[in-house]
């Protein structure tokens, strides 16, 4: 307290403007970082949604285009972010002709199939993390059969 | 600039408050900075959210729309191109989509034109003057005929 009373505040002191400016310096250049990584990770996060998509498409069943649309997104997340953490694929058919036997829309040309892909994303910042999440839906690009 | 540095040189670094305003400055410009870091990534998430949709139509537009009999059906185009765009519209990116349908000449191979064009919202209007930006990116697909027309279903 008297080292504080003595100090000469109308005419400043470096050393402590310095040491009150720092922190939120430093916290000023972690929010940047932080923008930038959740940037990235968000538009990462739209390509790779939507190469596991076009991979799952393409498969022959909904099984197969679960693990087709796994190993695609982790491939894509891996090579291309800064952070990701973890993440989770879900893909569900949303429309398309039912079948009867099986209960579920059948895989075939003109089902959608609806791909929603969500990523923790750790920034920077110790005290946050953050969850994106997008979805897109596409067709499913097999043969119809009878 | 001569002014200004004047007043740097008449700084008392030992004994005045000249860290304190080099800090405030560095201050604001990480402010800025911030903020134009902020922007550019919201404008290029609208651009990554315009192509993926606009790649995804076209694909399953150009399936969808192509028979087993390798016959073009524009209709089936139309609708399909709408109900995707439909379906994969977002609240904070609403997308509206233009379909084109460039036939060949020959009549063999068709193009698809899918135009997307994705609505966002700035996030410091007052600092870039406008409240929405748009984005449209393209994307475009050709159909190949590999029976070369040899089959044909009327």
């Amino acid at each position: 307290m008297k080292r504080l009373r003595r100090i000469r505040w109308n005419s400043g002191n470096e050393l402590l403007g310095f040491a009150i400016a720092l922190p939120m310096i430093l916290v000023v250049f972690c929010a940047i970082i932080m923008a930038a990584q959740l940037g990235l990770a968000r538009q990462t996060t739209e390509y790779a949604l939507y190469s596991a998509a076009r991979a799952a498409v393409v498969q022959e069943n909904l099984n197969d285009a679960r693990n087709a649309a796994q190993t695609m997104a982790g491939a894509t997340l891996d090579s291309g972010t800064i952070g990701v953490s973890g993440y989770n694929i879900e893909l569900e058919t949303v429309a398309g002709s039912f079948d009867v036997s099986s209960g579920l829309v059948r895989w075939e040309k003109g089902a959608l199939v609806k791909v929603v892909l969500t990523v923790d994303v750790d920034t920077i910042a110790p005290f946050q993390s953050s969850v994106l999440s997008s979805e897109l839906i596409m067709m499913v690009e097999r043969p119809a059969t009878p | 600039m001569k002014l200004i540095k004047n007043r740097f040189r008449r700084i008392r670094w030992d004994n005045g408050n000249g860290s304190m305003l080099l800090c405030c400055s560095i201050l604001v410009m990480g402010l800025i900075m911030m903020f134009l870091v902020m922007e550019y990534n919201n404008v290029y998430t609208a651009s990554a959210i315009a192509q993926t949709r606009a790649d995804t139509i076209a694909d399953s537009t150009a399936v969808y729309a192509m028979g087993y009999d390798y016959t073009f059906n524009n209709r089936a185009a139309y609708e399909q191109a709408i109900l995707l765009t439909a379906y994969n519209g977002r609240e904070d990116y609403p997308i509206s989509s233009t379909l084109r349908v460039l036939p060949d000449s020959s009549g063999a191979n068709t193009k698809l034109e899918v135009t997307v064009l994705a609505r966002g919202n700035f996030f410091f209007p007052g600092l870039t003057g406008a409240e929405e930006f748009d984005v449209q990116r393209e994307s475009c697909v050709e159909i190949v005929n590999t029976s070369g027309g040899a089959i044909y279903i009327p």
